[in-house]
């Protein structure tokens, strides 16, 4: 299921709201359990089960490592971990990298091995880091075993944040998961957030997307239209993701859940160093936590930190999809992100600070053209045509006329600017009129939305096929 | 939590509203606006359960059966109109009410183009002796490019121009194929309308444009019809998919001097060209035959000594009643749906005409149905 659909917001929200706050507190983790299994097999029913066993499998280990602990048996402990590191990567490597081994292998020896053909489990690359975080976190000392399944289940499980981030470390609700207070305040606030990030999916995230679904599918663009395509995939990916982020942040909120931000403007970064502190916060610091840090992050030389690098955003790539472009894009950033650690930084710090804008948008531009475009042939003719097609023909005017006004809205949408504005307005106001505001605005968007939902048959989430 | 509230409210006031209302309603089962039939209420079953199709189509039907569904839609293409786009839903929003289906150079089927000329031509040199003839309906684009939105043109490569396949049309069919384009940009350039504004076929002045080109290069007295309109409230295919509150109405105007003995359509037989009762309806354009059949047998009655094979698309429908005082009997076939072997269907008429409008002829999978031998 996905947020922006008329079941979700119709049936399914309304539904689980009215059950949940029903409810007596001790039954509402087992409300939100048995919802979000609902909500996860709403698509793919057999998938429940990995759920579960995931689910089942690191419970165990946590009170397993806990049990060892107690009992001072490091090793033992130390088993658990590593039985459960295996076990969920196992799950994610089979289901979402098999094929494109088999793939390679078959390119490499001419094996002739069939592919299985699996369907990717939704959301799997989230949920399986999660888990992971839990049994890590337990052997690290640095939360305690959950005893309670019901709890933990919920954890695992959540539906806001299941299916396409942010990824929440266990710790960060350890404390909510035991016992939280909803409260009027975080819940309206929460939702004003949902119907933020449903308009800025269904309003901007689609319709910029409809623009490059339209060039990228062009044989020969101009290097104007070309160039327009890139910049509609870069706001798409970004109106889509944190649009989705903002969501689950907002019903994380409805149900008294605090989950960390998952993106600050990150295009308004000076340097790609900056950007991927601002971009999918989340992945950011579970690699960083869970990865980088274990290898020695920086703490072993300027060479070992190369390495680690390199290795961690060769992870990343490969985490975003089992395609060589994927690695290939995983690498563009671990390039550019060890040359600014050695060299770059220090001279962007002596230029003006706009250089350091241009560069940025020009590599997360071009970032983004690796990645929205699976297939390398396609890549290439598509990086031609940028920089050696005739630069401008009439598709290009006409197609920047028409979509003017949506691509200055997604430019102002992605700064701060928005935000500072309300801001300084919102000093201004009485209370009763930042009601009054902020209940108009809550309207507008979610009438705005509806409208774009039902006439919209372009709709897709592009984080699912991770 | 008393400025907690009101927002959290308005939101769930519109959502479980929504909701209800759209249960309470009773479900439709057509939507004449975008002309397809709606999702009707999944039965639960196990296996459709298991497979993940129920849940798809719980989906679908909420989507299809939420309330106030068109008054949605309208509001989402006026917001895109508002804001400046000129295409909705794969429609141009031109001048002067005009609509137009989307088409560039990209979305034109060329290499099916020419598989499907080469078929016609085959057709033809199978068929020596008989008067054998094509006419490529132009789409409204081409004719009508003055009223294409700010910035799209013929001449800058962003609309499909034609030029080239009328081009490969004349090289490979020669004087068999006739073209319309010119006289329809002259009589549409002025005061007449040639296209419908909001569906994507030629008015009837516009069939009777071509009829006298037919005329005239067949060697046919060209007859003057008088037009009588029949309604004023149509509003085609090209505004279901737009669906803006703001779009034009048409006028359908018929012959209404021609006269037939009988039309047999599919076993049913009829009396006159045109069926008034379909003005009723959303689709008026089925006012021509009351619709698409696999094979009409038109007995018109003329003594001509002469009958027709005419092979087409809808574009037809309203161009036939021209026909008729040139041949004793027209025989109708939309390949789409006939199974019958158009060798035979051929060798009982003087004449054949292929009519179909230019684009849909290019993306027609059915062209290849002229070569069959159906026992």
């Amino acid at each position: 299921m996905v947020f922006s659909s008329t079941v979700f917001l119709l049936l399914f929200l309304p539904l689980v709201a009215l059950v949940y706050f029903i409810c007596p507190r001790r039954w509402r983790n087992g409300v939100l359990l048995a919802f979000s299994l609902l909500f996860y097999g709403w698509g793919e029913p057999k998938y429940i089960l990995i759920m579960l066993f995931s689910t089942v499998f690191d419970y165990c280990n946590g009170l397993a490592i806990g049990r060892f602990r107690e009992k001072g048996k490091e090793a033992g402990a130390k088993a658990i971990l590593i039985l459960s590191c295996v076990g969920n990567l196992g799950i994610l490597g089979f289901f979402k990298y098999t094929d494109f081994a088999i793939d390679n292998i078959n390119g490499l020896l001419h094996a002739g091995i069939p592919a299985l053909g699996l369907a990717l489990p939704i959301g799997i690359s989230f949920y399986t880091f999660q888990t992971m975080s839990y049994t890590i976190d337990v052997y690290r000392g640095l939360v305690a075993p959950q005893r309670n399944i019901v709890n933990f289940g919920a954890y695992v499980t959540l539906f806001p944040q299941l299916i396409a981030g942010p990824i929440v470390q266990y710790k960060t609700v350890e404390r909510e998961l035991n016992s939280r207070a909803e409260t009027w305040q975080e819940a309206s606030a929460g939702m004003q957030r949902f119907c933020v990030g449903l308009a800025k999916k269904v309003l901007i995230a689609n319709q910029v997307g409809a623009l490059w679904e339209e060039i990228s599918a062009m044989a020969d663009p101009s290097a104007a239209t070309a160039w327009l395509g890139a910049i509609a995939f870069t706001f798409q990916i970004y109106f889509d993701f944190s649009g989705y982020s903002d969501m689950a942040i907002g019903l994380g909120h409805l149900f008294g859940f605090t989950f960390l931000e998952n993106f600050d403007h990150p295009y308004e970064s000076a340097s790609v160093t900056e950007f991927w502190r601002r971009w999918h916060i989340s992945l950011g610091t579970w690699f960083r936590e869970y990865v980088y840090i274990p290898l020695g992050g920086n703490r072993h030389g300027k060479a070992r930190q190369i390495l680690n690098l390199a290795i961690v955003w060769f992870l990343t790539g490969l985490w975003h999809g089992a395609s060589w472009n994927f690695v290939l894009w995983g690498v563009y950033y671990a390039v550019l992100l060890i040359l600014e650690k050695t060299v770059l930084l220090k001279w962007l710090r002596r230029l003006p600070a706009w250089v350091g804008h241009v560069y940025t948008v020009f590599a997360f531009v071009m970032g983004w053209v690796l990645f929205a475009i699976t297939d390398f042939a396609a890549l290439g003719r598509y990086v031609a045509a940028m920089f050696t097609a005739p630069l401008w023909d009439g598709m290009a005017g006409y197609l920047l006329l028409s979509n003017a006004f949506l691509l200055l809205l997604a430019t102002v949408g992605c700064t701060t600017l928005p935000l500072r504005l309300w801001q300084r307005w919102q000093k201004r106001l009485s209370p009763a009129a930042d009601t009054a505001v902020r209940t108009v605005w809550v309207v507008a968007m979610l009438l705005l939305s509806f409208s774009f939902l039902v006439g919209d048959s372009y709709n897709p989430f592009l984080y699912f096929r991770f | 939590m008393k400025r907690a509230l009101p927002p959290l409210l308005a939101m769930a006031v519109i959502l479980v509203g929504l909701s209800v209302g759209s249960l309470l309603l009773p479900d439709s089962a057509f939507s004449a606006n975008e002309n397809r039939y709606l999702k009707q209420a999944p039965r639960l079953t196990w296996d459709a359960l298991m497979n993940g199709s129920y849940t798809a189509d719980v989906e679908t039907y909420t989507a299809d059966q939420i309330a106030l569904r068109d008054v949605w839609m309208g509001a989402k293409s006026t917001l895109q109109q508002l804001t400046g786009k000129q295409d909705v839903g794969g429609v141009w929003l031109g001048e002067d009410g005009y609509y137009f289906a989307k088409m560039t150079e990209d979305d034109f089927n060329r290499p099916r183009y020419e598989k499907n000329l080469a078929a016609v031509k085959a057709f033809f040199d199978g068929n020596p002796d008989k008067d054998c003839r094509i006419l490529l309906a132009p789409t409204p684009c081409v004719v009508l490019y003055d009223k294409l939105p700010v910035g799209l043109s013929l001449d800058n490569g962003t609309v499909f121009d034609a030029d080239q396949c009328y081009d490969t049309l004349l090289d490979l069919l020669g004087p068999q194929a006739i073209v319309t384009r010119w006289e329809l940009r002259e009589v549409g350039g002025g005061t007449q309308q040639v296209y419908y504004r909001t569906d994507h076929h030629w008015t009837t002045a516009g069939a009777q444009v071509a009829y006298r080109v037919w005329a005239e290069e067949t060697g046919h007295t060209v007859r003057d019809y008088a037009l009588t309109p029949v309604t004023d409230e149509f509003r085609g295919t090209l505004y279901s998919k737009v669906l803006l509150p703001g779009s034009a109405y048409d006028t359908v105007e018929v012959a209404r001097d021609v006269d037939i003995v009988s039309m047999d359509c599919d076993g049913q037989v009829m009396h006159s060209l045109y069926v008034d009762s379909k003005l009723e309806q959303k689709d008026k354009y089925e006012v021509f035959m009351g619709g698409n059949y696999a094979k009409v047998t038109v007995d018109t009655g003329a003594e001509t000594g002469r009958s027709l094979l005419l092979i087409k698309d809808s574009f037809a429908n309203s161009f036939l009643p021209f026909l008729c005082a040139d041949y004793d009997t027209i025989t109708v076939v939309d390949l789409r749906y006939c199974r019958e072997n158009m060798k035979d269907l051929a060798a009982d008429c003087t004449d054949v005409l292929v009519l179909y409008e230019l684009t849909n002829f290019a993306s027609d999978g059915n062209l290849y149905k002229l070569q069959l031998d159906i026992q």
